[in-house]
């Protein structure tokens, strides 16, 4: 051989030839590691268990420095590539003419011309620097990372099913309401006056409609048939054994209440009845009537007052008798019995007009007479209808009160005892407009109190001592609200809040913390 | 450094009897190639050409090279046997006595020209081939025997068809290569024509004699050839076949019958030597691809789709190859 040709020309490059192995080996090792430990972490999320936490994240390091070690070995040794391999591979690379292949092949052998063609290939490979021989990486080498790589960002950026209950955090049991351990210190509590006490109690839905039943101010005979329903509804929950026959039995009490504020709300009937009639002037007062709009019954009957006061004699008698006959038909055809405050005003209304006239056809009274006789049926109708309309919208908004206190239960007796922070529902009462109904502070899961509830719908209850993130950290909700009512209470003396939210507002606070007091 | 010199001196060797061959042979590169590897092997060669391409010169050069000697038959529809291999003929010795005497015939050299060989009758055909094949002649139960190296280069004349007895299958088969002698192209034809003007004979000199080709014969058996190399030629060789489970689709397309095993035999054998030639100390894919043409191409029947398609066989060995270099 020339000098210094050895094996060692065979060496270099099978050298470099197993570096790259090394390298595919690592590449391919590491990625079946990422995807391994991508699954892991996807698992773990999907099983509800926290990855917040100090001995998950070491327990998937360490799965994944243990993957990563195995598969490249694994790979290392499964593929490492053999003499007869590299071989080929230089043939193939340098157009050797598997000269390579058969010094390998016969690199144990003797005989002339063997011994001449092992020379004459080592003295060709002896030409050939090692850094000649390109490494080669296939483009599935980097497909592969590539994927491993994206599963693992996929499996950071799936949310946990611990985690994707934002804003709540559960609080970890035996531990005082302590937050998890990545939240914020919460500050020292001030002495507050008024925590809304967590309350130990059921029903408190229908407690609340009781309380807003016995404090209005309607006819007592609808307060009766509503404390009736809301009774029904006790008697039921208590016998109820799933939350679908809940529900259901809060659905009827709901239906129920509708129908006693129907039956009590004649202004439909009798304002769409009104509208029918060939008069403007009492179509107008239909209307008005039908809108529950106490300014345009005044208004338009100040107009029928100024027609009527414009009319003498005859002419005077006449349409007092059209218009008495016309509310009369009127009443009849609305089908609303006597006895309605409603329909009672509008007969009084037409009787006097009916009176008044008889008497000018008697002329027991002159027409300055009964001008003032029709100024007085009309202030009187005006006042007594519009007192009416005032106690049909009362019962509506009795109704509509109620009603939110059905459900109210419905949402406290939820089942699974889950945050019942869902999305917002019912009559937007979201006072601090935050997207979500607040609840009354009885907040089930902070006092492990499941009420059998069924599923909320969408009414975020939270517990007095329960943990809420306001954007800058966790505090207890006790002191939120209380902050919050004392905010309430400086603005409404500096007058920076209208008149009509502030009887909102209050409402909202004494349901509250009323609520709470059992 | 005694190896590399015997392989530099069968090189030189090689390239000496081109450059001598070259004196009385204008072009016909790969002809003369081959028929010099079929000589260092010991196989024979058919060899195909139009009358006047150089054939006998060829064989005529190639003697005088390897200072062989050399006979050329020329195969006639009455040619005789006897004619070819020899014959006892009764004579008188000095003392008068009739004996019989063996006369060899002109098959007895070690150069031998079979002219237009498929002209002759099948009996004649089949004595001419046995003695190819035995490298003896038996007649009356005494073999003689022929001296080595022996090697026949038989012609057959593509033109004249008439009245001819083309060779049976099984006996190409005896032929190591079947090489085409192609037609001169104009630049060779002015160099037949000047060389030829100053005279007829050939010019070649002696280079190596017959014992130097032997000792190439067996030089070139020690050359190695790797497993893959000797399976591939194997491949090529079944693949062949259109009956075999290992048949090519060229084969299934395009081949009536497949080469036999000889045809294996015969490329390993004559790449090794052809791996000598070119300076190389391995059989490569590059000999078998090489050498697999005149190797097969007497071996093979295409069927009547090559023929539709026009496809020759060489055209059909082509396909062959890109196959199994696609399969590979």
């Amino acid at each position: 051989m020339k000098g210094g040709v050895t094996m060692n020309d065979f060496s270099k490059f099978k050298k470099r030839i197993i570096t790259e192995h090394i390298v595919k080996s690592a590449i391919y090792g590491m990625s079946i590691s990422v995807a391994l430990t991508a699954m892991l972490i996807i698992a773990i999320k999907l099983f509800s268990l926290s990855i917040h936490n100090a001995l998950v994240i070491i327990l998937i390091v360490l799965f994944g420095l243990l993957t990563t070690a195995g598969f490249t070995y694994l790979f290392y040794k499964k593929l490492m590539p053999t003499d007869a391999q590299i071989a080929k591979r230089l043939d193939k690379n340098f157009k050797l003419n598997e000269k390579v292949q058969t010094m390998i092949q016969y690199q144990d052998q003797n005989g002339v011309l063997v011994e001449a063609q092992r020379e004459n290939t080592l003295n060709k490979l002896n030409e050939i620097p090692a850094s000649k021989l390109p490494m080669r990486f296939k483009v599935i080498n980097f497909v592969v990372a590539v994927f491993a790589l994206g599963l693992f960002a996929t499996s950071l950026i799936v949310p946990s099913k611990v985690d994707a209950d934002v804003g709540v955090i559960e609080p970890n049991p035996g531990d005082d309401n302590s937050t998890s351990q990545d939240t914020p210190d919460i500050p020292d509590q001030p002495d507050k006056p008024d925590q809304p006490d967590n309350p130990s109690d059921s029903n408190s839905g229908l407690d609340d409609a009781r309380d807003a039943i016995e404090g209005s101010d309607v006819d007592q005979d609808i307060k009766d048939k509503m404390e009736e329903v809301v009774n029904d509804l006790e008697q039921k929950l208590e016998d109820a054994k799933t939350d679908e026959e809940r529900d259901e039995a809060i659905d009827q009490a709901k239906k129920d209440i509708d129908g006693i504020v129907d039956e009590a709300n004649s202004k439909e009937e009798i304002g769409e009845s009104l509208k029918k009639s060939d008069d403007e002037t009492l179509k107008e007062l239909g209307e008005a009537i039908m809108n529950g709009d106490n300014e345009g019954v005044a208004d338009a009957l100040e107009k029928l007052k100024e027609e009527l006061n414009g009319l003498f004699g005859e002419e005077l008698a006449d349409r007092l008798d059209e218009i008495s006959d016309e509310i009369k038909n009127a009443l009849e055809d609305s089908g609303i019995e006597k006895g309605d405050k409603l329909r009672d005003a509008l007969d009084d209304l037409a009787d006097a007009f009916k009176d008044t006239s008889n008497q000018l056809r008697d002329e027991a009274i002159d027409d300055d007479k009964a001008h003032e006789q029709v100024n007085e049926a009309i202030d009187k109708a005006i006042k007594d209808i519009q007192d009416a309309l005032d106690e049909q919208k009362k019962v509506e908004d009795l109704g509509e009160q109620v009603k939110d206190s059905f459900d109210k239960e419905k949402s406290e007796n939820s089942q699974d005892g889950e945050n019942q922070d869902g999305d917002p529902e019912g009559d937007g009462k979201d006072t601090d407009q935050d997207g979500e109904e607040e609840g009354d502070g009885n907040d089930k899961e902070g006092d492990n109190k499941d009420q059998n509830g069924g599923e909320g719908d969408g009414n975020t209850v939270f517990g007095s001592n329960d943990n809420v993130f306001t954007g800058d950290g966790y505090y207890e909700y006790g002191d939120v609200i209380n902050d919050y009512y004392d905010g309430i209470v400086e603005r409404s003396q500096e007058d920076d809040i209208p008149s009509d939210l502030e009887d909102i507002l209050r409402d909202y606070f004494d349901s509250l913390y009323n609520g709470n007091k059992k | 450094m005694e190896k590399n010199e015997k392989v530099k001196e069968f090189a030189n060797s090689v390239k000496k009897i081109k450059e001598e061959i070259h004196k009385d042979v204008v072009g016909q590169e790969d002809v003369i190639d081959n028929v010099i590897i079929a000589i260092i092997s010991g196989g024979n060669v058919l060899l195909e050409g139009v009358p006047g391409v150089g054939k006998t010169r060829l064989v005529r050069s190639l003697g005088q090279t390897l200072s062989l000697p050399f006979s050329r038959i020329q195969f006639t529809p009455d040619l005789m046997p006897s004619d070819v291999t020899g014959t006892n003929i009764i004579e008188k010795d000095e003392r008068g006595m009739l004996k019989t005497t063996f006369h060899k015939g002109p098959i007895f050299a070690n150069l031998v020209l079979a002219d237009e060989i498929n002209r002759a009758t099948p009996k004649t055909q089949s004595a001419m081939l046995e003695v190819m094949q035995e490298h003896s002649v038996t007649i009356s139960n005494v073999s003689y025997k022929i001296e080595e190296p022996f090697f026949v280069l038989a012609t057959e004349n593509p033109i004249e068809q008439d009245g001819t007895y083309p060779l049976p299958e099984a006996q190409m088969d005896r032929f190591m290569f079947k090489l085409n002698m192609q037609f001169p192209t104009e630049d060779e034809l002015a160099d037949i024509v000047t060389m030829t003007q100053v005279t007829m004979n050939e010019n070649a000199q002696k280079v190596i004699d017959g014992k130097t080709i032997l000792q190439m014969r067996e030089l070139s058996k020690e050359v190695p050839i790797i497993d893959e190399v000797l399976r591939y030629a194997m491949k090529l060789t079944s693949a062949t076949h259109p009956e075999l489970p290992t048949a090519s689709a060229t084969a299934k397309k395009y081949i009536r019958y497949g080469a036999s095993p000889r045809a294996g035999q015969n490329l390993i054998t004559a790449a090794k030597v052809r791996a000598l030639m070119n300076g190389n100390y391995n059989v490569s894919y590059d000999d078998i691809d090489a050498l697999a043409y005149p190797v097969l191409r007497h071996r093979i029947k295409i069927n009547y789709n090559a023929i539709n398609e026009h496809l020759s066989v060489d055209d059909v060995i082509t396909l062959l190859i890109k196959e199994l270099k696609r399969n590979k």
